[in-house]
């Protein structure tokens, strides 16, 4: 399989990183209007031409599939090009900007007839994973509450994350992963409420607290917080009339370390690649393409975590409570 | 009060914290416990017999021989037997909630303004030492504004009447959202504008709502959310429950667990995993404080104002549960 990558940053550099690491799969070319130093090194290690317009590497008849890590606001026409060039996407989360931009790439893909995944990577954490079987086998009963909470520090200020007209903020960047696997759980939201912080606009703090009530009775709250002074926390629980699922990231998993200062002291590496949630996503679109089976996420799928997420900026941006109507119910 | 003995009233014993009450008696010196009445014969003689108390079928006679009432009945019973008392002229501490509703809560502090006599909330998170620094570092200014709260009061469905509406007024919203919302007005001095509130039936068979999630605007923009869910499943959880709060503030992350300070303890014959406790009885130190008030006759440590206060949050998130849009905090009916 013949990759190309869209995107000079951090995330570009993380998927060109596990595509090479791939048996059968090979990056021939990278694009961005600007490239981090650790992106140019891997193009260069790899013998890739690093061009500076995304054009030029659609228009390469050497290509089977892009991987594009851009900027949010950029998703929709990069991969609505890409799809016309006759390539396989997979794009970022969040999907897009907006709904009509999402809804332009999905039909996009069903016009030619190519394979389209939004990076909801939640979906292949084996943590999240695991809580979802473990309530869709029925462990805990019926489900009355869930939790989530995502949080980090805030983006740089001069960071095109920080902008949220590009971005859509901390809602499109850390809330959508939840409200991905909340929705996966437990299907179609009917009402959404939810305040922030966003409106007050202090510099380098951001956070959303969010209530959502889905059609089948289940309540939610979903945090995401860009307050934080450093450290990044993912926690989830979920409680139903025969238990409790939960999952914090901030334990020991099974193997951990504090070294001394300056000792040097360094974990020998983790051979078992497998199971870093962004290779096993990569595969999965990889052997979608070759005619295995769908990945995790849906192009819906992705596409009502977007609208939902959205919503939730709505109703904090306005104080209103958005409710969806539900055909056939009351 | 010139007492030199305090002597305490109990009435009702439906509420867990009868027993720190009765405990009193032997631990406080200068206090005495003169008798307990119950609506319930068996519940009240039984609770009598078993800490060598005086049963009173009747209220008044009780009323008679103390200096002062704790009442740990059953929520709906809180408003009839503080009137009782406030007629009598007999300070009282009140078991949370103050009452099931704004008017009810209304009436109790308005027939102790007039009485001239005190009426007190029983809100002991408040005597939490982590809650207490939490409070002062806060009010020292360290952290810088406070911009947002996630709080849990999380616990085990307590049983009994506290699923039968009539009694309890509500569940697990009713149960557990007055806690949360006295510590964020006492530890920010702030008053709750406005809520909105999801809540359900979906764990237990009963009829009141056992899980819900809150959503609180407070006056000064700040936002609070707050799971008081009974979500803990009872025999497996390994404690009853919990109150926490991730506190964000414009200098930092202050992560709060009341009952944090505990020990595993795993046990073979019951196949139960369990946390012991190790933190302060806060429970000994409120009564301690309010014997004290009473004494001195100063005013209630922790006030019924405050309890009408946080009734007043509860029946907001009652009427978005209902209405599904944020609803006024309304004091006044």
């Amino acid at each position: 399989m013949r990759y190309g990558i869209i995107g000079g940053g951090g995330m570009a550099h993380l998927h060109a990183g596990h595509v090479l690491r791939m048996n059968d799969a090979q990056i021939v070319a990278c694009a961005a209007l600007e490239f981090t130093p650790t992106m140019h090194a891997l193009a260069n290690k790899a013998g890739v031409p690093c061009l500076n317009d995304a054009a030029d590497l659609l228009a390469r008849t050497d290509l089977d599939a892009v991987i594009i890590a851009t900027p949010t606001d950029t998703h929709a026409t990069l991969t609505i090009a890409a799809l016309q060039a006759g390539l396989h996407v997979l794009v970022e989360k969040p999907l897009a900007r907006t709904v009509a931009e999402g809804s332009a790439m999905l039909a996009a893909a069903e016009r030619h007839h190519k394979k389209l995944l939004c990076g909801q990577v939640v979906r292949y954490f084996p943590e999240y994973a695991t809580a979802h079987d473990a309530i869709s086998a029925g462990s805990i009963g019926n489900i009355g509450v869930a939790r989530t909470s995502r949080a980090g520090a805030h983006p740089p200020a001069q960071s095109w994350y920080a902008d949220t007209l590009r971005s859509g903020g901390v809602a499109l960047d850390l809330l959508i992963h939840d409200i991905d696997w909340l929705l996966w759980n437990f299907g179609p939201v009917e009402r959404v409420y939810a305040r922030s912080l966003t409106e007050r606009a202090i510099p380098g703090r951001d956070g959303v607290l969010a209530i959502l009530r889905f059609v089948n009775g289940v309540i939610a709250h979903a945090e995401a917080n860009w307050a934080y002074p450093d450290g990044f926390v993912t926690a989830l629980e979920v409680a139903g009339s025969d238990g409790i699922v939960a999952h914090r990231n901030d334990g020991i998993v099974d193997l951990a370390m504090r070294a001394q200062r300056d000792s040097g002291a360094k974990l020998a590496s983790d051979p078992t690649a497998q199971e870093d949630p962004y290779y096993a996503q990569l595969c999965a679109f990889d052997g979608w393409i070759r005619g295995g089976a769908a990945p995790r996420s849906t192009p819906a799928a992705s596409l009502e975590s977007l609208r939902i997420t959205l919503a939730v900026v709505e109703s904090a941006a306005t104080g209103a409570v958005i409710t969806y109507p539900i055909d056939g119910r009351l | 009060m010139t007492a030199s003995i305090i002597r305490i009233g109990i009435a009702g014993v439906a509420h867990g914290h009868a027993h720190s009450y009765a405990a009193a008696g032997k631990v406080l010196t200068d206090v005495t416990v003169s008798g307990v009445y119950d609506h319930d014969e068996a519940r009240g003689r039984a609770f009598a017999a078993q800490y060598g108390l005086r049963w009173f079928p009747v209220l008044t006679d009780l009323l008679a021989v103390c200096d002062t009432l704790m009442i740990a009945a059953e929520n709906s019973q809180h408003h009839p037997i503080a009137l009782h008392a406030a007629a009598a002229h007999i300070p009282t501490l009140c078991e949370k909630p103050l009452a099931t509703t704004v008017a009810d809560a209304q009436a109790m502090v308005d027939a102790f303004a007039s009485a001239d006599v005190a009426l007190g909330t029983a809100f002991p998170v408040r005597y939490s030492p982590a809650v207490v620094r939490l409070r002062e570092t806060i009010q020292r200014g360290s952290l810088g504004q406070t911009l947002m709260v996630r709080a849990t009061n999380r616990g085990t469905y307590p049983g009994g009447w506290f699923g039968d509406p009539a009694w309890s007024g509500g569940g697990a919203i009713m149960d557990h959202t007055v806690h949360v919302t006295d510590l964020v007005r006492w530890m920010w001095g702030r008053e709750v504008l406005e809520v909105y509130a999801e809540g359900a039936t979906r764990l237990h068979d009963i009829t009141v709502d056992d899980v819900g999630m809150l959503l609180l605007t407070l006056d000064d923009g700040m936002i609070v959310s707050l799971d008081p869910s009974w979500s803990r499943p009872a025999g497996v959880y390994p404690t009853w429950g919990d109150v926490t709060m991730e506190v964000t503030t414009v200098n930092g992350i202050v992560n709060l667990d009341v009952f944090g300070p505990h020990v595993d303890v795993f046990q073979q014959s019951t196949r139960r995993y369990s946390w012991a406790g190790h933190g302060v009885n806060f429970d000994a130190a409120m009564i301690a404080d309010w014997i004290a008030a009473v004494r001195n006759g100063t005013p209630p440590p922790i006030s019924g104002e405050d309890g009408l206060r946080a009734v007043a949050v509860v029946d907001a998130a009652y009427r978005s549960v209902i209405s599904h849009r944020p609803e006024r905090v309304r004091t006044r009916l």
